[in-house]
């Protein structure tokens, strides 16, 4: 009688276990699917979250105005105009290049406003963004303090303003024709 | 009774193995951050210069350029500087040259010799030869950007001074600064408007030289070169190195 309680206590027992352990794999399984679909659903967030912001983002291209236009700068000549007719003509310079005698005149021109809404908060943030760039009328004088080379240039957003300038002045060296040695 | 209720782990257990789990995975985190605290506390860094700056000061390719800041404000003396890397700043300090254009940079952190130099206002800056601009400000409120503190020192007076060829050591001078503050919660108080006027530049050679052979002896021979307030366009000259 004990050994047929016994017998079938433990062949119900094997089945419960046998249960628990195709339990066990299933939770695995949909564990692990579940993994999968969390770090989908984490991929998806991080694609769609920047597309998300960019779809309600405006670009509105504006045409900002110059400091100097071509009509400023007419007057003044290579080999004619002086550093004093410029000054006189454009005001001081912003930045004097000493050694390589050269005027600098800054100005940041406005490209476009993005206007943009971030879906945050109670009420979303608006914002608007200036698009700017960095332009610059240089002015090169010569020994005689002669104007000997004049133009306008903008400046690369990650350039340093010392690179700028030493790439305008090696462009100008490659232009400019040298004088012949006799 | 379903099978599942009665084999299926308590939800208590299996919170505190997901915590496990958790504490587990962060434990190194965790030990990470203490260290870098326990570093930040205990540490005496001054951000002297480099081993590599030293050689190239021996090569006279960089200069050991000597600061400084003395400030007063409403009328009781403030200390200029505090621990590098401390989130309270007293003052701001920005530097242009010619690879920015002149426009200002902010300097942060500020390098010190030691802990006592820093006290007593002293800075140093190692720099190539060519022409400098520095200016002095309250430090930056809260949520104001770095790009739009920087552009506050655009409205200061700025200061030139040239780094020459040759040179290891230079002393600048001591900007005295004079200003309003704002009282802070528990002691002291923050710097939040500079008196224009009132800065100047004072000459304290003997006590450069002191502070130069106190803490840089291999760099004998400190040259004095007072920066002066500079107004108008900027002047540049092209950098040698």
């Amino acid at each position: 009688m004990a050994t047929s309680l016994l017998h079938g206590w433990s062949s119900e027992m094997g089945k419960k276990m046998e249960c628990f352990t195709l339990v066990q794999d299933i939770s695995a399984k949909t564990k692990s699917r579940r993994r999968k679909d969390i770090f989908l659903l984490s991929r998806l967030f991080w694609v769609l979250w920047p597309l998300l912001i960019l779809h309600a983002c405006l670009p509105v291209p504006m045409s900002g105005r110059d400091r100097f236009t071509e009509k400023d700068t007419f007057n003044i000549r290579p080999e004619v105009t002086s550093k004093s007719q410029v000054i006189n003509c454009l005001g001081e310079p912003d930045i004097f290049w000493e050694t390589e005698r050269i005027y600098v005149y800054k100005w940041d021109r406005l490209q476009a406003v993005v206007i943009g809404f971030i879906p945050a908060g109670y009420t979303g943030q608006i914002f608007a963004l200036p698009l700017e760039e960095q332009k610059a009328l240089l002015i090169q004088f010569n020994e005689n303090d002669r104007v000997k080379r004049i133009g306008t240039a903008t400046r690369p957003p990650f350039k340093s303003y010392g690179d700028f300038l030493v790439d305008w002045l090696d462009q100008g060296s490659k232009t400019t024709p040298q004088p012949k040695k006799e | 009774m379903a099978i599942n209720e009665v084999y299926s782990v308590p939800k208590i257990t299996k919170r505190a193995n997901n915590f496990r789990v958790l504490l587990a995975k962060g434990r190194n985190w965790l030990l990470f951050f203490f260290i870098v605290n326990l570093l930040f506390g205990c540490s005496r860094w001054y951000f002297l210069p480099t081993p590599d700056e030293y050689n190239l000061v021996k090569a006279q390719q960089r200069a050991i350029v000597l600061l400084r800041v003395t400030s007063i404000v409403d009328g009781e003396p403030y200390k200029p500087f505090r621990k590098p890397l401390d989130s309270e700043l007293n003052i701001g300090l920005a530097l242009g040259s010619f690879e920015t254009g002149g426009e200002f940079r902010w300097v942060t952190p500020l390098r010190f010799l030691s802990a006592a130099t820093r006290d007593e206002g002293w800075t140093f800056f190692v720099l190539k030869p060519g022409t400098y601009y520095l200016a002095a400000s309250p430090p930056p409120l809260g949520g104001v950007s770095v790009s739009a503190y920087e552009r506050g020192f655009d409205r200061v007076p700025r200061w030139r001074f040239d780094v020459p060829l040759n040179a290891k050591t230079i002393y600048i001078g001591t900007l005295y600064i004079s200003g309003k503050g704002q009282k802070l919660l528990w002691e002291g108080k923050k710097m939040v408007s500079l008196d224009k006027q009132g800065m100047s530049v004072l000459n304290e050679e003997d006590l450069a030289k002191k502070v130069s052979s106190g803490h840089i002896p291999e760099f004998d021979g400190l040259e004095t070169a007072l920066m002066k307030h500079h107004e108008g366009p900027l002047i540049l000259r092209t950098p040698k190195f």
